[in-house]
């Protein structure tokens, strides 16, 4: 390699030919900052961050497109370059959602909330799901003040949610370039590019069209190189940065394409191809499908043998005992059905279970609709008394007719509560095995990480049924040969794993063109729940859902709540009506969205229905404690916005002077101004970057006017009610209360969930609560409280974008 | 050139035809901006006309193309047999029987609509097109066929000296060309004034099996018409140029990237490519083994195709978006190939200089800006037109000389020159001298070569907006400074000019600005923020009025002007009503009117439509 001598910053630096100034510098351990350039794509130049001065070039060129030369003079980081930085970074934030940023109790509220909100949008770094391991945030901390002297523009136009696993939200983007660089990289022809011109200009297919509707094939390589959180794993981008890269095989279909899988606390979070290179390129289903299928809840981890005539958790000693019995013990016909989508030492143990024990032997293909004709009739006429079936090919009448059975299987399925024996699979990482490769040479799959519980590969169990397997007339071949590659034509994504159907585990792959489970269209199709009036977008994330509960309108009162569920899946969780009407049958609540339960709720639109909602709940503000003629003074933050609107209208009904105050962290998240003017007697808004009204939060309106006031109720997030508690006059003959919102489960007092501490006393939220005093409650460990489900938060994540979550 | 030798004898019997007056002729200016004043229709009724007069035969009537009085098209010459041609101006279908009777039949020019005589001295009391104000200062090199032609017509072209350039570039060597370039001082007339021959150099000098000259004619400033005149008037003189620069670089393929929005130049281009495919000069393989071959790309439109890797990109069927030099496209350009990329208006002159010599172009202009440029004189000025001057002229002799200062009697306030991406010059600078290093040390631009008048009724700001917002929308995108940078500097000044402006947005507009002139990518977002620094410069008390009076000094603003009826001077004649957009004014016949301010959006049609003066603004 030729190599040569050139200076920057004073250091004589070593360069190869072909580098770039900023390749070169990076060689030498010196940093320029960067955010378009990537070392595995074209150079590109738009950034703008890169800039040096080098004697000779007029101006100052980007170093990621200036090819190092002999003898070049560099410098990196003069006065001039840090304020040409400095004022592109700013004009970057200014066109990003950054008032996180440019917040003084940034630092103060990144501890209190070490990882970011789980919102639908992100409308600010703390409520991206990027803040990790975001590129932008990480050159704007190093070089430049939080001060930006620019409006912040952002558009509710430019989010888009509607297409399979990715979100897009074009406020983010910074237009770097790197997606449909890496498209171009591995597609040839990129699916994606920039469309519109100017301010217009966004990431796009042709004619804005869905991506689903054009080229792309979902590959998710551009996700993977998106420096913002423009561009999201919508289900797996909240675990954050993984903690390994482990190379190893998928085998959800027959082309066992090899790629990295994502490691996070020993769970597979997600996958990515082994190298941007187009030999490696991987389809929808390796990308996103494969950490969908593995954390997902219709998995089975319990080993189970049938005692009697209940299935009870066993041992593996128990199972194989239980196996090896039913075979052994069996006078009549007996069945193994194997399929090609397991392991070659699977595949070639069941033919060995069935030669031992001269039992029929079925291979299903991968891929396979379902058993063949004929062995199912076989099945049905009850010509098999034991059969070990792998995966989910029997129905419940064709298991009903099966004397013994055993199902080896990853996910729940009909048959398996007619099995004397249920074995929990491992599967995709979670085994160290081997697959027939394209080649058909044998390809080992690494396991990336331990599977939980009882779940094993199949052929570990079949080791302690029959012994050592490992000879046999078992004959690898290509299985992909028939099969072309999904990552090359998405319409070739299989319907089907081990008899399931893919689409159950990631209902995103149905946008995809995949088959919907005859189960799925059932639950699709339900009618039950309470119909959705109206439903509107306040502002990202905030929805007013108004609903038709004719009975429960009846009763509600200002400051209650009620538990509500998308669906009959969803996790139950409570929300503040901020509006009813008894007489027209109707609740209006306000959902923000921070999570599943709230991001199906969300995802509703106008007609749909409601699973469940049962309420109202809690205690009602005492409106005794409000005279006529006294002052109030209302604090709403996020969703206490709305939550503040029905005591005020109340009190404004008693006659009380009230004052409300709005927080919110920048202009575009302010809503209900309009409303909360008409019943309050002075409205004031502030917003933490200062885009409008003044610059800060309810707890600095508390400090300034607080101890004016005759009664205070705040009401927000805990961090904001926390700040409030510490401005708040230390006054314990004022009324002031705030609002807690603990994690709720059945809402009536007897789950215990929503235990608070107040002034030492454990009290239950949803029955004594939601108002407690301000300055007694324990925020610390509310806080702590809340975060307890943290992970299982985020496997719990919605699967696709639509409300009707099925998994 | 042997195989031209023959159709240049032909070619003159055609010309001498045309122009020795031997006939009479009525010739209509049918270029775009004739077209839009309505040349077709003047066209159709003297055919119609010298059919009624039995007079079809014996009066040819052919089109030629712009002759650069675009503010008294349609334009007419009027020629009888053996007479010179008189000139007309402002000729409307209604004007027709008059010329034809008066004119062709009884042998008066109609002095009333006589513009000027084509010929070298006074006729029947009218000035000889020389002296014409408008004419008088010019020297027209490039615009040497326009409007004096049938763009149509290759043997005009050849009779006219054409591709006599070519032959003489031909008995050179093409480093000897290149020099010739050199010596003759010609820099680019796109607008970044680099010199051609050493761009030509560079690219001669990357070695290649294949290399590409490109035409760029995505002429994209608002205002400026140059190349598309050039195009329709004189397509040859741009493909002799190519031809030149193709065998001076060493390149077999040519592209003219030409807008689609100029379908008549498109027309004009497609006809002579074909005469001169027919003609042999394209296509195959001449006497000295060159051969060549031109196509046409048509672009959409997009002010960013004018930086030359956005070019490239969009003919390569990507995304107009420029990328970073180096690489420089003489060695990396279309399709990773040596590239050289020229506009219209340099290969018209290249034509030129190549048959004349490099020295005679050369001893026209200032010191470092050699020949002549042609300049779109547009705006507020008494005459709109194409024209062509030498480097160094004074500004103020442009503007009064040969655009008549400012029309309808108004106050001049300044002209912006070089396009979005230029600057707005004032009445100070009457006596600076017209070229690129002069431009430059104020701070605009020659540009391409549009000149946009203002007279008094200007907002300055309001223009600084309108230019920023041109930009705004044309920006590709790809860089942060331009994309953001445009946005901010337009929502600034949308908020200055509704009377919401700080002194700090002073501030931050030239901080912006200078970010912009800085970092940005490319020649759009380098120099999207001149006309907000020159008006800074030159009008800063106009934006200050905004800010602090809340007061648009040329009352242009319209959140910041308000206006009302005076009732005294009111007729009743209820033309305001009819004019108003909104519905905003009412009163009833000879009755004084009413503007309802909450109707009102200050769009000014009352004001300029009312006879009376009874509409005062505020």
């Amino acid at each position: 390699m030729n190599t040569f001598k050139l200076t920057i910053d004073g250091v004589v630096v070593e360069a190869e030919q072909g580098m770039t100034v900023l390749q070169a510098a990076k060689r030498a351990g010196l940093f320029i900052p960067s955010l378009c350039a990537h070392d595995e794509l074209s150079p590109y130049g738009a950034c703008r961050l890169c800039v040096v001065e080098i004697d000779g070039i007029r101006g100052t060129p980007t170093s990621c497109t200036t090819p190092a030369a002999e003898g070049m003079v560099v410098r990196t980081n003069t006065e001039q370059l840090q304020t040409q930085r400095r004022r592109t970074i700013e004009l970057m934030m200014s066109g990003h959602p950054s008032p996180c940023f440019s917040c003084d109790s940034r630092e103060d509220c990144e501890v209190e909330k070490s990882t970011p909100t789980k919102a639908g949008i992100a409308t600010r770094c703390g409520a991206c799901s990027n803040r990790p391991g975001c590129e932008l945030r990480g050159v704007a901390m190093g070089n430049f003040t939080r001060d930006i002297d620019l409006p912040l523009l952002y558009s509710i136009d430019k989010i888009e949610r509607d297409d399979p696993f990715i979100d897009k939200d074009h406020n983010l983007c910074i237009l770097c370039g790197r997606c449909f660089r890496t498209c171009e990289k591995i597609h040839d022809k990129p699916a994606i590019s920039i469309a519109n011109r100017g301010k217009k200009a966004k990431i796009s297919v042709e004619f804005g069209k869905a991506w689903s509707s054009e080229e792309c094939r979902f590959c998710g390589t551009c996700v993977d190189e998106c420096p913002t959180g423009c561009l999201t794993d919508r289900w797996g981008k909240w675990f954050g940065v993984q903690d390994s890269l482990v190379e190893s095989v998928c085998t959800l279909c027959p082309n066992h394409c090899k790629l990295m899988l994502k490691v996070k606390q020993g769970k597979i979070i997600g996958a990515k191809m082994l190298a941007l290179k187009k030999e490696n390129a991987i389809c929808a289903l390796g990308k996103f499908g494969i950490a969908q299928i593995v954390n997902s809840p219709r998995r089975i981890s319990r080993m189970q043998v049938k005692v009697g005539s209940e299935q009870i958790p066993s041992s593996f000693e128990d199972a194989v005992a239980k196996i090896k019995s039913l075979f052994e013990e069996s006078a009549g016909g007996k069945l193994v059905i194997s399929s090609r989508d397991a392991y070659v030492e699977t595949r070639r143990g069941l033919r060995a279970l069935a030669k031992k024990y001269g039992a029929d032997f079925v291979e299903l293909a991968g891929n396979a609709e379902s058993l063949d004709a004929q062995t199912l009739s076989k099945i049905e006429n009850g010509e098999y008394e034991t059969v070990l079936v792998l995966g989910n090919w029997l129905s419940a009448e064709a298991a009903s007719k099966i004397k013994h059975l055993i199902v080896a299987d990853f996910a729940k399925s009909a048959a398996q509560k007619f099995a004397d024996v249920v074995l929990p699979l491992s599967i995709v990482g979670e085994t160290s095995a081997t697959v027939a490769g394209a080649d058909g040479k044998p390809l080992g799959c690494a396991k990336a990480s331990e599977p939980a519980l009882d779940r094993r590969a199949t052929f570990e169990y079949l080791n302690a049924v029959i012994g050592d397997f490992s000879g046999g007339d078992f004959e690898l071949e290509s299985l992909a040969k028939d099969f072309a590659s999904p990552a090359l034509d998405k319409k070739n994504l299989p319907n089907k794993f081990l008899g399931h159907y893919l689409s159950d585990f990631a209902p995103d792959l149905l946008k995809l063109g995949l088959k919907k489970s005859p189960e799925a269209a059932e639950i699709e199709n339900s009618k039950n729940g309470f119909e959705i009036l109206e439903k509107k977008m306040l502002v990202p994330n905030f929805h007013s859902i108004k609903i038709s509960a004719p009975d429960a309108a009846k009763y509600v009162k200002p400051g209650q709540f009620a538990i509500l569920m998308a669906n009959a899946n969803s996790e139950r969780s409570p929300f503040t009506i901020i509006d009813w009407d008894a007489k027209e049958g109707w609740i209006e609540f306000i959902v923000e969205e921070v999570g599943r339960s709230s991001s199906e709720l969300g995802s509703l639109k106008k007609g749909d229905r409601i699973a469940v909602m049962s309420g109202p709940l809690g205690t009602p503000v005492d409106l005794e404690n409000f005279a006529p003629g006294s002052s109030a003074l209302l604090l709403g933050g996020c969703y206490g916005i709305g939550a503040i609107y029905s005591i005020a209208r109340a009190l404004k009904e008693k006659g009380v002077k009230t004052t409300c105050a709005i927080e919110a962290s920048t202009s575009y998240m302010l809503y209900f101004k309009d409303k909360l003017a008409a019943v309050a007697d002075k409205l004031i808004v502030k917003t933490r970057d200062g885009t409008e009204g003044t610059k800060g939060g309810c707890s600095d309106v508390l400090a300034e006017i607080g101890a004016n006031f005759d009664s205070i109720i705040a009401i927000g997030c805990v961090f904001m009610m926390k700040k409030c508690a510490e401005s708040a006059p230390k006054d314990d003959s004022k009324t002031q209360l705030c609002a807690l919102n603990p994690i709720m489960v059945d809402g009536t007092g007897m789950c215990g969930a929503c235990r608070v501490n107040v002034g030492g006393e454990t009290k239950f939220a949803c029955v004594e609560g939601p108002f407690f005093p301000l300055l007694k409650v324990d925020f610390k460990e509310l806080g702590k409280r809340r975060t307890a489900y943290k992970l299982l938060e985020i496997e719990a994540m919605p699967r696709h974008i639509g409300g009707r979550c099925h998994s | 050139m042997e195989i031209l030798q023959k159709q240049r004898d032909e070619a003159q019997k055609v010309w001498e035809d045309f122009s020795s007056g031997k006939k009479a002729r009525v010739m209509v200016g049918a270029a775009t901006c004739g077209r839009a004043a309505g040349a077709l229709d003047v066209i159709d009724a003297f055919k119609a006309e010298l059919k009624a007069q039995g007079l079809e035969s014996d009066v040819d009537v052919v089109e030629t193309a712009c002759i650069g009085l675009c503010y008294a098209e349609p334009l007419v010459e009027v020629r009888r047999a053996g007479e010179p041609s008189v000139l007309y101006s402002r000729v409307s279908p209604k004007d027709v029987g008059k010329l034809v009777k008066e004119h062709l039949i009884e042998g008066n020019p109609v002095i009333a609509k006589a513009e000027a005589v084509m010929a070298d001295s006074e006729y029947k009391g009218i000035k000889p097109f020389s002296q014409h104000p408008m004419i008088a200062l010019q020297k027209r090199i490039v615009l040497r066929n326009c409007g004096v032609i049938n763009p149509s017509s290759f043997e005009h072209y050849l009779a006219r000296g054409g591709y006599k350039g070519l032959e003489r570039a031909f008995s050179m060597t093409p480093e000897e060309v290149i020099e010739e370039m050199k010596a003759s001082g010609l820099r680019g007339r796109g607008g970044a004034g680099f010199p051609t021959g050493v761009k030509w150099g560079f690219a001669r000098a990357s070695k290649s099996d294949e290399k590409y000259i490109i035409c760029n004619a995505d002429e994209g400033d608002p205002g400026a018409f140059m190349d598309r005149s050039v195009l329709e008037g004189d397509p040859h003189s741009v493909i002799e140029g190519l031809m030149v620069a193709g065998y001076a670089i060493g390149a077999k393929h040519a592209y003219i990237y030409v807008r689609s929005e100029y379908p008549l130049a498109i027309e004009r281009l497609r006809t002579a490519i074909s005469q001169a495919e027919a003609a042999g000069l394209l296509k195959r393989k001449l006497e000295n083994g060159f051969e060549f071959e031109i196509k046409i790309k048509k672009g959409s439109g997009a002010f960013v195709c004018g930086e030359e890797t956005s070019l490239m990109a969009s003919i390569e069927g990507m995304r107009a978006m420029p990328r970073p030099k180096p690489p420089f496209p003489a060695n990396s350009g279309l399709f990773k190939k040596p590239t050289n990329i020229n506009n219209v208006e340099t290969l018209a002159a290249v034509s030129s200089i190549m048959r004349d010599g490099a020295a005679s172009y050369a001893a026209l202009g200032s010191e470092k800006s050699k020949g002549t440029k042609t300049f779109s004189l547009a705006g507020k000025i008494q005459r709109t037109g194409l024209i062509e001057v030498e480097f160094g002229m004074k500004l103020g002799d442009i503007i009064n000389s040969i655009g008549g200062g400012c029309a309808d009697g108004k106050k001049f306030k300044a002209v912006q020159t070089g396009g979005p991406s230029g600057g707005c010059l004032t009445i100070e600078h009457m006596d600076l001298p017209v070229d690129y290093e002069s431009l430059g040390s104020v701070g605009s631009i020659i540009g391409s070569g549009g000149m946009v008048v203002m007279n008094e009724d200007s907002c300055m700001v309001d223009v600084a907006k309108f230019f920023v917002g041109f930009t705004e929308n044309e920006s590709c995108g790809k860089c942060i400074p331009c994309r953001m940078g445009t946005q901010h500097i337009h929502a600034i000044l949308e908020k200055i000019t509704s009377g919401e402006g700080e002194m700090e947005d002073i501030e931050r507009l030239k901080k912006i600005a200078f970010t912009m002139k800085q970092s940005s990518l490319c020649g759009l977002g380098q120099t999207a923020p001149n006309p907000i620094l020159t008006t800074l410069r030159y009008f800063e008390d106009e934006y200050i009025a905004h800010i602090k009076e809340k007061r648009c000094p040329a009352q242009a603003c319209a959140k910041m002007v308000h206006y009302f009826v005076d009732a005294e001077k009111c007729t009743g004649c209820t033309i305001c009503e009819r004019v108003c957009p909104t519905g905003a004014i009412s009163g009833g016949l000879k009755k004084p009117h009413t503007i309802d301010a909450q109707k009102c959006i200050s769009c000014g049609a009352c004001f300029q439509n009312c006879r009376f003066g009874a509409i005062l603004r505020k």
